[in-house]
């Protein structure tokens, strides 16, 4: 099940996910939401991410498969080069370039997607968004949530409700 | 959509009403500017249509003139697609907060300028149905894929920025379009909420949104540089006078880059005065951007000088034949015209600090459009006409389809922005909120 608790502040929203994740909760069980990027302070609900890392891979990934197809495009209809190289890395490098930077571009978009959680089928229920609240969401056991019920409350919570798991 | 505003509380209220104001209703004057601009677009598209049917011939392009006003339109076009995505990824990586209210303005004349600009290799082909001959895959038919021509790069280097330029615009439109899903009714709010891809605002995802821009500001900056640099290779790459050029990447970008800040600074005054926006594009932006513009007019002259100074200071005959004809010759009034309007009137305009008003802004830019597009030409044009063999030399005259092409590619700029401004908002309203909250 999921908890849900209305804040009208950033700080008292920092300070109901510290309170949770002292008890035990893992930060992966919380979500903030809001209309607009909400800056927490370093630490407290940091997203640890391999964006940077994947677009790299992925600029690689395109970047030698386009330069290797053009190597053997090349090779198998070979152009009549008065001598030139039929391979050559000066006027070909524009497209590895290129291609290379699409690469990039496509698997920045594509983790984002993944990390975000758009397009995945399984996902936590979300409020409606407001303009004029954060919502913070916690996943808990049926056990525990009457306690955590209260510690959102002592953080300075609005209101807060039960949500049950729909899967 | 006149739900949209209502029934909202809390400081941020105004801003929404404001920003998703514009996307209510359709005026008189809305619908007479769309009927002009469309009517264009659609006598271009006969244009094109008559040079399908009767053949390439009905355009003026003919020996020695093979790249006509199809190719400085091109040069044109793709050079103006630079005011969005390389001025928004500037700003957004130096996280200069006054970009907030411009960036998705300019964003979208990137992707617009750049499906305009997109069009003019299929015009210029005459066949456009053999188009896909011009894709190197490896294939049966004996086509050849030339790897090595900068045509070949161009069409990477443009889908490349394309696919990027859409990539860049969409994403933080996202935000936005889960928050019009929500305020909207019926099929609008599915189409947003469709376009929204199931966006909720969780810390995950502004977490996602924030890091995915940043590193696709870094991105589409190189790529940006590298588009125009090899739009300049098009020409630098062939041995013709005035062409062969080791300034021309560096020149290009500049020049795009002037005239893709023209092309913003025209935008946004037209949005301040029609969309009533002058709460959020304020003097101040007009006056960050016109510093900027009058930066690259010094730029400008700066590579303009230098490429005429070493042609005339070299004295190569074949190279003098295009330099003469471009600067005293049957090409002069284009020349002293481009000079007037890329450097005399922005540098008096905006150097001089008491002229520099908003009118004088917007004059500016309409000048230093005008201006560059006129370079295009100068570039494209006089070098075929006085190309290295004097016997070959011969006019270039363009017909009424490539006059009325042009002409409907402007229409269709200003078509795509009126439509874009009816469906999306034009500020960013989530950026905008951030602003609204630390203050």
């Amino acid at each position: 099940m999921y908890l849900r608790a209305e804040f009208s502040d950033v700080e008292a929203t920092a300070a109901a996910v510290q309170m949770m994740s002292g008890t035990g909760v893992d930060k992966r069980d919380i979500e903030v939401f809001s209309a607009r990027p909400v800056a927490f302070e370093r630490g407290i609900l940091d997203r640890s991410s391999r964006m940077s890392l994947l677009a790299v891979v992925s600029a690689i990934v395109v970047g030698s498969g386009s330069t290797a197809l053009m190597f053997y495009t090349q090779l198998d209809y070979p152009l009549v080069t008065g001598g030139m190289p039929l391979n050559s890395g000066w006027a070909t490098g524009v497209i590895t370039f290129e291609l290379t930077m699409l690469g990039a571009i496509l698997g920045t978009v594509g983790v984002f997607l993944w990390e975000s959680g758009l397009l995945r089928k399984n996902r936590s229920p979300a409020p409606a968004i407001r303009d004029d609240v954060l919502t913070l969401q916690v996943r808990c056991d049926p056990e525990r949530a009457e306690r955590l019920v209260r510690l959102l409350a002592d953080s300075g919570a609005i209101q807060s409700t039960r949500v049950e798991d729909a899967s | 959509m006149t739900t949209l505003a209502k029934a909202l509380n809390g400081p941020h209220r105004r801003v929404r009403e404001d920003v998703l104001h514009p996307l209510e209703g359709l005026s008189f004057w809305y619908l007479a500017s769309a009927a002009f601009f469309s009517a264009l677009v659609v006598g271009a598209l006969f244009s094109w249509g008559c040079q399908i049917f009767w053949g390439i011939g009905v355009a003026g392009i003919r020996r020695p003139v093979f790249w006509g006003l199809y190719i400085v339109n091109f040069v044109f076009w793709i050079g103006i697609s630079h005011a969005g995505t390389l001025i928004s990824a500037i700003l957004r990586l130096t996280d200069a907060g006054w970009r907030k209210p411009v960036t998705r303005a300019a964003e979208a004349i990137t992707v617009f300028a750049l499906m305009i600009g997109g069009m003019f290799p299929l015009i210029h082909l005459g066949r456009v149905w053999l188009f896909y001959w011009l894709i190197p895959y490896p294939n049966d038919r004996l086509l050849w894929p030339n790897f090595r021509s900068p045509l070949v790069w161009d069409m990477t280097a443009i889908f490349t920025y394309i696919t990027g330029s859409v990539l860049y615009l969409y994403l933080p439109l996202i935000p936005d379009l889960a928050e019009m899903a929500s305020r909207s009714q019926g099929w609008k709010s599915r189409v947003y909420r469709l376009l929204s891809i199931g966006w909720t605002g969780s810390d995950r995802q502004w977490h996602a949104l924030e890091r995915a821009m940043k590193l696709m500001a870094a991105m589409i900056l190189a790529v940006a540089v590298s588009v125009h640099s090899v739009v300049s290779y098009d020409f630098s790459m062939s041995i013709a006078p005035m062409w062969h050029s080791t300034i021309f990447a560096p020149y290009f970008v500049a020049g795009a880059i002037f005239s893709g800040i023209a092309a913003l600074i025209l935008v946004m005054f037209a949005l301040r005065k029609f969309l009533n926006l002058g709460r959020y594009l304020r003097p101040l932006h007009f006056h960050n951007l016109s510093k900027l513009l009058l930066l690259m007019c010094l730029v400008w002259l700066y590579f303009s000088a230098s490429e005429h100074l070493t042609v005339w200071y070299g004295n190569e005959h074949i190279e003098m034949a295009v330099f003469n004809a471009r600067v005293y010759g049957e090409y002069a009034p284009y020349f002293w015209l481009m000079v007037a309007c890329n450097f005399l009137i922005p540098f008096i305009l905006l150097g001089i600090r008491r002229l520099r008003t908003l009118g004088a802004i917007a004059v500016s830019a309409v000048a230093v459009l005008i201006g560059m597009w006129l370079e295009r030409f100068l570039i494209v044009i006089p070098t075929l006409s006085y190309s290295a063999l004097p016997a070959a030399w011969g006019p270039y005259e363009a017909s009424w389809v490539e006059l009325s092409i042009t002409a409907g590619t402007f229409a269709a700029m200003a078509l795509f922005y009126m439509i874009f401004v009816k469906i999306f908002p034009i500020i960013a309203i989530w950026e905008y909120d951030e602003d609204v909250s630390a203050s």
